[in-house]
């Protein structure tokens, strides 16, 4: 069944972020493929006005390798995350078009006083264009809504 | 005991020509008397006339960290006023942005008109005669100015206008402007934020520091070059070549003017050799060439500076139609708000490409400002924890390469814009 087969799919993904295989997610995305977390979620574009991220394929593979590298200073120490993700829908079946919610907790700790604090909640709508491939999937595009998206965040390293 | 001590400590004696005292940064005092002196002095750009196109639109803004709210009046006028209700102090405004003919206050309702007059009052009958209207108007921003389009306000009701404050530093609100064919420009009205738990200070020192460029973020400059080199399709992407920029060599940046003007300003030429050019370059060359000559449109597009810093409220990109307000919240918080600028008259692709900036160069999540917002936070702890510590400013001190009027050259390697902002900012904080 479709929706089964894409749950499993978008919780190996959820695993594979949780476990910092993070090559292994880039490998998710098609070539061609764009991840985009808008500002506003009345974008339907990104020359929509600005977002956090807008990244092509190739962008987003600097970001992975920047993301593995042992010097990489907001990941020294890195982050652990947890994610649930729930409520998917599918929206449409050709091509495939998804959409989940999820709730990403970040932990870092620094040795600093507000470690206990530091642990940070990252929650919104994940939003896909998926491609068969195989007996799974691949991802067209994929398009994170956060419900704080507005506001001022502080800096955040850890894929959403 | 001077005018400018506070618990028993000149500010004078934490600046040194070479060196700062890392208290500056974690003090609550200090912060205070920034408010007061500098922040509630200085011209501080607060927005752009195209956020309130039609009488009744409003935005909200800050000066330093006070909440104001910019208003196009029913006489067309551009109005800045506290954004806070005359009656109890509540927020007036609670929205970001919107457009009324009556301004209501959430609270017990006093409505205010769009020049800011009090015109209603719940209950009014019960005030009798101890309640003059006229005192109680919207608290207005004692002067507010524009200089083509970005609105600036300054809390003090007396001291220098809006261009002898800027000085030479118009020409950075030029270099973006210009750059439109039509000689108009609007911002994008949602800005992006990012903030960091530090001192303000903190992005005024960094964004003209070329050196930390290839420290810093040396790692996403190498990751992006990887890329770049393995795979055939990258080199079109915009970012990276704005990710491999990071580290150019030393000798590069040091052959950049780093230019310093009165008041704590300064930019440096040179937009870091990232080799940007729209794909809409040609017909946006000819529209601008259609609209100001070729000779005047080689020209704008030839101005070549990097990160412009308005101190101490905002920092602008021309290249990349880019404008920062940096808005201290705390001693130990600061919010910076990034507007885009859209060109009028140039093809949408140039918008495109100042939105690859700004994802870049601005965002939260951005591969490159995440590495300077850890930074700053760990700058801020360790200034809240130690307390009598010198840090050095003097790179590059005694070395100006040259005078142009009121504005000093240095190598594009120098710390002399932060020697820069410390007279500015001693200036001021000195005047009671």
């Amino acid at each position: 069944m479709l929706r089964e087969r894409i749950m499993d799919f978008l919780e190996h993904e959820s695993d594979l972020l949780d476990s910092r295989r993070f090559e292994e997610w880039l490998a998710l995305f098609d070539p061609d493929a764009w991840y985009w977390i808008p500002l506003s979620p009345d974008q339907k574009s990104w020359t929509d006005g600005p977002s956090h991220v807008f990244e092509a394929r190739p962008v987003l593979a600097a970001r992975v390798e920047r993301l593995m590298a042992a010097r990489m200073i907001p990941q020294s120490p890195p982050s652990r995350t947890s994610r649930i993700i729930g409520a998917l829908r599918v929206e449409t079946n050709d091509p495939i078009g998804v959409r989940c919610r999820f709730h990403v907790a970040e932990a870092r700790v620094l040795h600093e006083p507000d470690d206990e604090a530091e642990q940070r909640l990252f929650a919104g709508e994940a939003k896909y264009g998926l491609r068969e491939h195989g007996d799974s999937f691949r991802i067209a595009w994929k398009r994170v809504d956060l419900i704080n998206s507005e506001a001022g965040l502080r800096g955040v390293s850890v894929l959403l | 005991m001077g005018v400018n001590a506070i618990d028993g400590l000149d500010v004078s004696q934490l600046i040194r020509k070479d060196a700062v005292n890392s208290r500056i940064y974690s003090d609550p005092a200090i912060f205070e008397l920034e408010m007061e002196r500098l922040f509630g002095r200085a011209w501080i750009l607060v927005g752009h006339k195209s956020q309130v196109p039609h009488p009744g639109d409003y935005v909200t803004s800050r000066i330093g960290r006070t909440p104001v709210l910019i208003i196009r009046g029913e006489d067309g006028e551009i109005r800045v006023f506290y954004n806070r209700c005359t009656h109890r102090g509540a927020r007036l405004c609670m929205m970001p942005s919107g457009s009324a003919l009556r301004l209501v206050c959430p609270y017990h309702a006093w409505t205010y008109d769009t020049l800011g007059r009090l015109i209603n009052v719940r209950l009014k009958e019960e005030y009798l005669e101890h309640l003059p209207y006229g005192d109680y108007g919207l608290r207005a921003v004692a002067r507010v100015a524009q200089y083509r389009g970005f609105i600036f306000a300054n809390k003090a009701p007396e001291g220098p206008g809006l261009l002898d404050f800027l000085g030479h530093m118009t020409t950075t609100i030029d270099d973006i402007v210009d750059r439109a064919p039509d000689d108009d420009v609007t911002v994008f009205p949602v800005p992006l934020r990012h903030r960091y738990r530090g001192n303000w200070k903190l992005t005024f020192e960094n964004l003209n520091d070329t050196i930390h460029a290839g420290v810093a973020h040396a790692v996403i400059a190498n990751a992006a070059r990887n890329v770049l080199e393995g795979d055939v399709d990258a080199p079109k992407h915009p970012a990276l070549h704005m990710m491999v920029a990071n580290a150019k060599p030393v000798s590069f940046f040091q052959a950049l003017d780093l230019v310093t003007a009165p008041n704590g300003h300064s930019y440096f030429g040179g937009h870091m050799g990232a080799n940007y050019q729209p794909e809409v370059g040609d017909v946006y060359f000819q529209r601008l060439a259609a609209a100001r000559g070729d000779a005047r449109a080689r020209e704008i597009l030839a101005v070549d500076r990097h990160i412009n810093l308005i101190y101490p409220g905002s920092t602008w990109q021309g290249r990349y139609q880019t404008v920062r307000l940096v808005h201290p919240l705390r001693v130990d918080l600061t919010e910076v708000v990034t507007f885009v600028c859209r060109l009028k008259g140039a093809p949408e692709g140039t918008f495109e490409n100042a939105l690859i900036y700004c994802n870049v160069a601005s965002s939260a999540l951005s591969s490159i400002t995440t590495d300077d917002l850890e930074i700053y936070e760990a700058e801020q702890r360790l200034s809240s924890s130690l307390e009598d510590t010198w840090l050095p400013i003097s790179r590059g001190m005694g070395a100006q390469r040259g005078q142009a009027s009121d504005r000093e050259l240095h190598a594009g390697t120098s710390e002399a814009y932060i020697r820069n902002q410390y007279r500015a900012w001693s200036a001021a904080m000195a005047v009671a």
